[in-house]
């Protein structure tokens, strides 16, 4: 097998496309349309493709009534052809035209052309940008030593390398945020699609966004850098087939609207010397448990439900679905916020913390035990305990145990 | 005074606290075989024999109390048909009177005489034991004092000294409703009989019979005790039954915790209401209400309706059922000192209040509830291996 490395040295190269309008007659309709299906139409006063392309050029570049901000990206030209150019170099853009008869007479057309094909060091599918070309099935990839980003054409999902190695010393980003900076929702990929089969992510950029499809994927995570998207975690992950196993970085799994992925019960939070902070996790709703989720440190949040969890270390903090089947706390926080049942809640080794006094709403415990040195806080009575708290081997005073005040104990002997 | 016939297989027979001295007479000479009597009476090992130095005159038995003014109880019987005693066939026995500064029923104890119904009696500036003569129960004076510069004993222990069971009387006996006793002697035993009576104690002495409070009180009927100060007890003694109390209610005067030490017998039954503020209680029955702002109690037999205990320390080993506890802020169930399965139907504490119970004897029928508060503020041992059923109030 062999290595082949990202080197984003690619030449920027400026997209340029060509937009010829034909058989042009009076009250034909010429339209652009961008990537993400907004569009500027023209239709014709005159008889020529001169008219056209003068009314479309001054829709485009008009200041008082600007277009939508997708044609902004690009630098609108020409006199009987309308001429795109990208306006960053290496940046790809997708505008497709057509024409329609309208109250014209019928044989218009609006013809693309692809005059350059758009190149530059971030683009996944130029060749240059690789040691050895575009990637291949069965190679191992090593993304490491350059901050040069992977921003455009990520859609390599039909690949399926030997690895995926990023590197520490990778400080680029690896993926597009949903909006892009000019102010659309980004119609480029943002996951860089890859078929990963074993993945060590240890980038230090401030964006990564992975989507291994249905390839069974198992990533582990040993840092990641800090956010650039507020609200966002660094790295975010898609799969219908994933293993996280985490040590350390701001880790999303499908956490945007509407995105899914499967993971394994193999699936292990944990950390490298600190505790709670290396490692902070977000499942959203999306998320779909195969299995139990262990968590031997780090800050976890699901928004939905594995059947089991094992909680040995950190801090958890669980927000939609019913845990099925059981939750063993062994020495975390567990913040339960859910009102979906947890059927099962045991807490053992004396670190071990209930929290469900962060939110108001009822959740339900129907079956909870404690031993000596567990702390259950309900300061709000927001439990329900359906078989009740039983304090096995232990008694009051060798736990900690606020269920509020005004509250019966009901106490009986197990 | 021996007379008549007598046979010489007749039996004479000295009986005291029903012990018995028999003597045959092996002759029919009077004097002969009552110089026998005589030898086999002061031969006697009998305590009771033993305090009489025995005697005779001719044909006269003569029993002599070792101890001036300590009176004794005895009676003489025969088997013969035809001897006489004091003149008679059947039995006989004649007292010489005696006379004491310990016996209540001697007039000249008394400032106005042998009280009478009405009569307000008073013990005061005085260390004389009140021993003898102790049943006055059909007396019902308007009432009885004991005032602090009284000293003396009232009433004797159930054995004496000597090891027998005192036949004299133990309780000094009035058909008194209202009692008040502050007298500093060790031994007050006082036994009101069915009158609903009243009793305010402020005081005794230090008890001088171990196992015992210094004042022990009987009374079928008693309608409330007050004890403020002192050691006292009614139905104190286990053969007692049959005693009967309304209202109990123990304060202090200097020291909440120590002042009063007071005790309900087994033989009482259930009072109404007691009222406690400090000092020691400990009951052997079952109690409607009790409102405990003070000391300590030990509930030892009995149900309890309603408990409230705001204060102090309440030792539940009782197994009866607790209907209503109400825990305060300084108010602490004990339920450790035995293992005795109790049920509490309902329980509510405070902030502040505890419960003991690390074996686990109680069934919470209701639970347990903390009004205004939570588990951090009270303190609770339900023990190990305990299932709680939050519920919020």
């Amino acid at each position: 097998m062999s290595t082949n490395s990202w080197t984003g040295g690619a030449t920027a190269i400026a997209m340029v496309e060509t937009y010829t309008p034909a058989s042009v007659t009076v009250g034909n309709i010429f339209t652009l349309t961008s990537g993400n299906s907004t569009t500027v139409v023209y239709t014709a006063a005159v008889a020529t493709a001169a008219d056209v392309v003068t009314g479309l050029l001054a829709l485009l570049n008009s200041t008082a009534s600007p277009p939508p901000p997708e044609f902004a990206d690009i630098t609108w030209s020409g006199t009987t052809t309308l001429i795109g150019t990208a306006k960053t170099s290496g940046k790809p853009f997708t505008i497709t035209s057509v024409s329609a008869t309208g109250s014209g007479s019928g044989g218009s057309s609006f013809g693309v052309g692809h005059t350059v094909a758009n190149s530059g060091p971030n683009d996944v599918s130029v060749a240059a940008n690789w040691s050895l070309g575009v990637p291949v099935s069965t190679q191992d990839i090593v993304i490491a030593g350059t901050s040069v980003s992977l921003l455009y054409n990520l859609d390599q999902h039909a690949i399926v390398p030997n690895t995926v190695t990023v590197a520490p010393d990778f400080t680029g980003q690896i993926g597009l945020p949903i909006i892009s900076p000019s102010g659309y929702s980004e119609y480029r990929k943002t996951y860089w699609m890859i078929g990963g089969t074993s993945v060590v992510y240890a980038g230090t950029g401030t964006r990564a966004r992975l989507d291994f499809g249905s390839t069974t994927t198992t990533i582990t995570v040993n840092n990641t850098g800090s956010s650039v998207d507020s609200g966002l975690e660094t790295l975010l992950l898609k799969g219908s087939a994933l293993t996280l196993v985490c040590n350390k970085g701001s880790v999303g799994v499908a956490v945007q609207t509407a995105e899914t992925a499967t993971v394994s019960s193999s699936t292990k939070i944990g950390q490298s010397g600190n505790v709670l902070n290396d490692s902070k996790v977000r499942f959203g709703s999306g998320v779909t448990f195969s299995g139990t989720l262990t968590i031997n440190g780090g800050t976890v949040e699901t928004n939905s439900a594995p059947a089991t969890v094992k909680l040995n270390a950190g801090k958890h903090t669980h927000k939609t679905g019913a845990i099925g089947t059981s939750y063993v706390n062994a020495g975390g926080t567990f913040v339960l916020n859910a009102t979906g049942a947890v059927a099962s809640y045991t807490g053992f080794g004396g670190q071990d913390v209930i929290d469900l006094t962060q939110s108001t709403v009822a959740k339900t415990l129907t079956a909870c035990t404690i031993n000596a040195g567990s702390t259950l806080k309900d300061t709000f009575r927001t439990g329900v305990y359906t078989a009740g708290i039983i304090l096995n081997e232990c008694g009051l005073n060798d736990v900690t145990l606020d269920v509020g005040s005004n509250v019966n104990l009901a106490p009986t002997f197990i | 005074m021996f007379g008549g016939t007598w046979g010489t297989s007749d039996v004479v027979t000295i009986t005291i606290n029903g012990k018995v001295i028999s003597t045959t007479t092996g002759t029919a000479t009077i004097a002969t075989f009552l110089a026998t009597v005589v030898t086999n009476l002061n031969a006697s090992v009998i305590p009771e024999f033993q305090e009489i130095t025995w005697s005779q005159s001719t044909a006269t038995l003569i029993g002599t109390a070792d101890t001036p003014g300590k009176p004794f109880t005895m009676t003489v019987t025969k088997t013969s048909t035809s001897g006489t005693i004091d003149g008679t066939t059947s039995s006989a026995g004649t007292n010489t009177a005696y006379s004491s500064p310990n016996d209540i029923s001697l007039a000249a104890n008394w400032t106005g005489g042998v009280p009478i119904a009405t009569n307000d009696i008073v013990f005061e500036n005085s260390s004389v034991d009140v021993l003898y003569g102790l049943n006055q129960s059909a007396i019902a004076p308007n009432s009885l004092t004991i005032e602090p510069s009284f000293s003396g004993k009232f009433g004797n222990p159930t054995v004496t000294s000597t090891g027998y069971a005192e036949y004299r009387g133990t309780y000094l006996q009035y058909a008194c409703a209202t009692v008040t006793c502050a007298g500093t002697g060790g031994r007050i035993k006082l036994d009101l009989g069915s009158t609903a009576a009243t009793i305010t104690v402020n005081n005794t002495g230090s008890p001088i019979e171990t196992g015992l409070e210094a004042m022990l009180i009987k009374g079928t009927a008693l309608t409330a005790l007050i004890v403020n100060k002192g050691s006292v007890a009614v139905g104190g003694l286990d053969t007692e039954t049959g005693q009967a109390l309304t209202t109990l209610t123990v304060g202090y005067v200097t020291s909440k915790s120590s002042d009063a030490t007071v005790r309900l017998g087994a033989g009482v039954s259930a009072p109404t209401t007691i009222n406690q503020f400090g000092g020691t209680l400990i009951t052997n029955q079952a109690c409607t209400t009790i409102n405990k702002y003070g000391g300590t109690l030990t509930n030892k037999v009995g149900a309890v309706t309603t408990l409230k205990n705001l204060d102090g320390t309440v030792f539940y080993v009782s197994a009866g059922t607790c209907t209503t506890y109400t825990g305060g802020p300084t108010g602490t169930l004990d339920l450790s000192k035995d293992t005795s399965s109790r049920t509490f139907t309902n329980a509510t504490i405070a902030k502040g209040s505890t419960i003991k119970d690390p074996s686990r004897t109680a069934t919470w029928t209701n639970g347990v509830i903390l009004q205004n508060c939570g588990v951090s503020d009270v303190s609770v041992n339900f023990g190990i291996n305990v299932k709680l059923t939050p519920v919020a109030q």
